[in-house]
């Protein structure tokens, strides 16, 4: 245990003094959520505003981007040497990459909960008053099975210039499927139908039913399915993760 | 030169997934710009609740679903529906809807008189523009991925090696601009031309503007990718600034979607965007307009294509030559 | 006495070739075992299989007679490792780094602090404990990388190739440190190109070649193997005119190079032959500038043994 928690506090270092990825975790999302709901900003009224919906889609986006994260903190060329060290050490070899999972989701659960604070207290973003709490733990189930899985399709790929341009790439389609940039449902059956492919749409749906018509109906389905799916990730990751092929 | 645009070429081919990526994300905004380019404009979702069958309105512009209760906040919010017309006992509707009240007063004109205010009409764009804006994003993106050639030199330090060899700077990122350059565009060309021949629908320009057009985005992106490169030796912090700016721009500039009517100050911001530059570009090539009503675009895009590759070059000699 | 270390009938294959054939060795307590080899010897592997970093197919590895790898946690503790590569967390200081995988043995609180002083002032980084490691220079770098392996004091540190790339003087600095380590009881396992660094530090060479173990011993054991010759150096103009055939009908004549500028020729020690040997010079009217000639070196015999040079 007092290993794992060392490699955890050495994982969380390694996060928090890159500046780039506080970026990434910080001024990014919060940018995005402003740009987009000043953009949509007249084509809201003052009930439901435009940063309310671009608030939510655009925090789910970045959620979805801590598998960029994990991918890095695990195998960034820069610390994949010493944390492979690690295989020579006498720790159980499953902890060397479930720490990137943990160390992953603390790192963007701290920095989004302060984006949706600033969102919130800056452009009024509307997060359910007191049913808040529920929507940050979607929030906590998505970076965890977002950091999951990279982490996992590391352990396949065992490069993260390779697992990080798969995941751009297909973060981008969910997000632009999902509705992120601008609403799908409005734009007809089969639109709305493909874009419910994309897990950003089920979570901002999620969402939207908490906030709006405090219904946790699809709550429990949704995060009973991220525990499962991250889970299975890990699981695979445990089976997958062989020292001989990082040393 | 040549031999350092085959060793890229080489390197490039030992990246699969960066191929695959690539032709995915090309061929997927291409065809998702044809779809949504065939769709007829809808003005709005609306929700009738009515106990009693309602008549047949048949407004094209409209996409109206009969209920007979009142659908959640929730499926207004996530834009399933714009407005909810709820009858009342004397048989009028009232309208309810998170939209600004130019939309509702738009809702209500149509649904009384089966036309909108000019004001209210989006954009309506022709395939080429869909297709262009579609791809815009992508290219930008694609363009930085693929610069990978001169972000790996920076990082394992074989352009150490490069510049001590008689080959100058120039030659150098000449070399990796061409291959950036010539890789992405003879891939986008090649899958339109492909698109084209298998579907036969009309992808709005002609092959020729398809070919100008698209060498002058690839050439953009390519000195934007060159710039964003040089400005830091690790090929991800670059590809993640990259994204970033990318992303956040592109949707600005309305590569997907038009934002913000008479927004004043935000017009302002997003005419200062190259996209913006490029998409009028486009726009006006739709329109058959004649070369000098775009020439303005074409010179502020000329300029910052050399402002970025001029920055990259002098940045990367600063950074290798007088330090060795 | 027991050995701390014993490997038997050791076999690795990778993707159906054979890497690693039935090798069988000790290491004793106290000792620095050096595996000299040229690449692709099966050094690294066989390493990184008693690390239990790699899985094996065939063979037993014990230590105080136990099956290392039924209790690898137990045994990782009693190991240090220093990799080929410099791994170490660049962003972080020296002392955050010793401190990190100092932990993950077990040390913690005062003892843990303790362990990284010493580290330090061993490696010589005392002065630069705060600073990060990306400012280091080579050298300091893998001398960290060595004080990160020995912080929790192992009983065994395994040492691959740990002074590559580095300049001479951290070069000495290492390898007057490993001799300190023996010194304090520690046992090591070092592996090398560099013939120089075995004949400095060294208790017991095994020399390896495509997998196998193919002579082992201390320095002189192995010398034995070759000891009944000697090597002539000599410094001439030109060979033009010299021809092999005549120095190997001299007797005693082994084994004759001719180079541009040199002539070396192998001959046994018992037989006394230098001035048929110059009287074949003075015959082809080839100018001798220097004669020399030299013991055995370790580099003659691990040329003779596996017909390659140790950087091939």
């Amino acid at each position: 245990m007092n290993q794992f928690k060392n490699i955890l506090k050495m994982d969380l270092v390694n996060l928090f003094t890159n500046p780039m990825w506080i970026f990434y975790t910080t001024a990014f999302p919060y940018i995005l959520a402003l740009i987009f709901g000043f953009l949509a900003k007249d084509s809201y009224s003052s009930t439901v505003t435009s940063y309310d919906f671009y608030g939510i889609t655009t925090m789910i986006y970045s959620a979805l981007n801590a598998a960029t994260l994990a991918a890095n903190s695990f195998m960034e060329k820069d610390i994949k040497g010493p944390n492979m060290r690690l295989i020579y050490a006498p720790v159980p070899s499953f902890i060397i990459h479930f720490s990137k999972v943990i160390a992953t989701v603390i790192f963007t659960t701290v920095c989004y909960t302060a984006v949706m604070l600033l969102l919130h207290l800056t452009v009024n973003v509307n997060y359910g008053g007191s049913n808040a709490i529920y929507l940050w733990l979607l929030m906590v189930l998505v970076e965890l099975f977002s950091a999951a899985f990279s982490v996992m399709l590391c352990c396949v790929l065992k490069t993260e210039e390779a697992v990080n341009q798969i995941i751009s790439f297909f973060i981008t389609i969910m997000a632009l499927l999902g509705g992120v940039f601008f609403p799908m449902d409005g734009l007809g059956k089969t639109v709305a139908a493909v874009s419910n492919l994309s897990p950003l749409q089920w979570i901002a749906t999620t969402a939207f039913q908490i906030i709006y018509d405090r219904n946790f109906n699809l709550l429990l389905p949704s995060c009973f399915i991220l525990i499962v799916l991250s889970i299975i990730c890990i699981l695979l990751s445990k089976k997958l993760f062989r020292t001989e092929d990082f040393i | 030169m040549i031999a350092i645009l085959k060793n890229n070429f080489s390197r490039m081919l030992t990246k699969k997934s960066l191929i695959i990526s690539m032709l995915i994300m090309t061929v997927g905004a291409i065809a998702a710009a044809i779809f949504f380019s065939t769709k007829t404009e809808t003005v709005a979702n609306i929700a009738i609740i009515s106990s009693t069958p309602a008549e047949a309105l048949d407004i094209p512009a409209l996409k109206i679903t009969t209920l007979k209760e009142a659908p959640p906040a929730s499926q207004m919010v996530s834009g399933s529906y714009d407005a909810i017309l709820i009858e009342q006992p004397d048989g009028s509707f009232k309208v309810e809807t998170i939209k600004s009240e130019e939309t509702k007063n738009a809702i209500m004109q149509l649904l009384d008189t089966g036309t909108v205010p000019e004001s209210y009409h989006a954009e309506k764009r022709g395939a080429g523009m869909m297709i262009i804006g579609y791809l815009l994003m992508f290219l930008l993106m694609e363009s930085v991925t693929l610069m990978f050639v001169y972000a790996e030199d920076k990082e394992h330090k074989q352009i150490c090696r490069v510049i001590s060899s008689p080959i100058s700077l120039g030659r150098y990122l000449t070399a990796h601009y061409i291959f950036s350059f010539t890789t992405l565009y003879l891939t986008t060309m090649i899958i339109l031309s492909m698109i084209k021949l298998v579907t036969r629908l009309d992808l709005g320009f002609t092959f020729l503007q398809y070919a100008a057009l698209i060498a002058l985005i690839c050439a953009i992106a390519t000195a934007f990718s060159v710039f964003i490169n040089s400005l830091t030796n690790k090929s991800d912090n670059a590809n993640m600034a990259a994204s970033a700016i990318i992303v956040m721009t592109s949707v600005l500039a309305g590569s997907f979607f038009s934002f913000g009517k008479g927004n004043v100050i935000l017009k302002k911001i997003i005419n200062i965007l190259p996209q913006k530059a490029y998409l009028n570009i486009v726009e006006q090539v739709e329109k058959g307009a004649d070369l000098s009503s775009y020439t303005i675009y074409l010179l502020y895009l000329g300029i910052l294509m050399v402002f970025f590759i001029i920055f990259a070059a002098i940045k990367t000699k600063r950074d290798y030559i007088q330090s060795h | 006495m027991e050995p701390i270390l014993s490997i038997q009938n050791l076999e690795k294959s990778y993707k159906n070739k054979k890497v690693i054939k039935d090798i069988s060795f000790d290491v004793k307590k106290g000792e620095i075992l050096c595996i000299l080899g040229p690449n692709g010897a099966g050094k690294s592997t066989t390493i990184n299989i008693l690390t239990g970093a790699l899985d094996y197919e065939h063979g037993l590895i014990q230590s105080e007679k136990e099956n290392v790898h039924d209790h690898i946690r137990t045994f990782k503790n009693r190991l240090g490792i220093v990799p080929q590569d410099i791994a170490l967390y660049e962003e972080l200081s020296a002392e955050q780094n010793i401190n990190f995988f100092a932990s993950l043995y077990g040390l913690k609180g005062r003892n843990l602090k303790k362990q990284c002083d010493a580290a330090l002032a061993f490696a010589g980084l005392s002065d630069r404990r705060k600073d990060k490691v990306k400012t280091y220079s080579g050298g300091m770098k893998r001398r960290l990388n060595i004080a990160c392996a020995i912080a929790h004091q192992p009983e065994i540190l395994i040492m691959d190739e740990p002074t590559v790339g580095i300049d001479p003087q951290s070069r000495n600095h290492i390898l007057d440190s490993i001799k300190k380590l023996r010194s304090q009881g520690m046992t090591i396992i070092y592996t090398t190109h560099y013939m120089e660094e075995v004949e400095e530090i060294s208790t017991r060479i095994m020399i390896m070649d495509d997998g196998r173990i193919i002579a082992g011993g201390t320095k002189e054991e192995l010398k034995e193997h070759v000891n009944e010759e000697k090597l002539y150096h000599i410094d001439v103009d030109q060979t033009e005119r010299l021809n092999e055939q005549e120095f190997y009908h001299i007797e005693g004549i082994k084994h004759v190079n001719i180079s541009k500028s040199y002539v070396e020729l192998s001959a046994l020690k018992s037989v006394e032959n230098l001035d048929r040997i110059i009287a074949v010079f003075i015959q082809n009217q080839t100018k001798i500038n220097s004669i020399s000639c030299e013991a055995t070196s370790l580099e003659t015999v691990f040329l003779r043994l596996t017909g390659k040079s140790l950087r091939d």
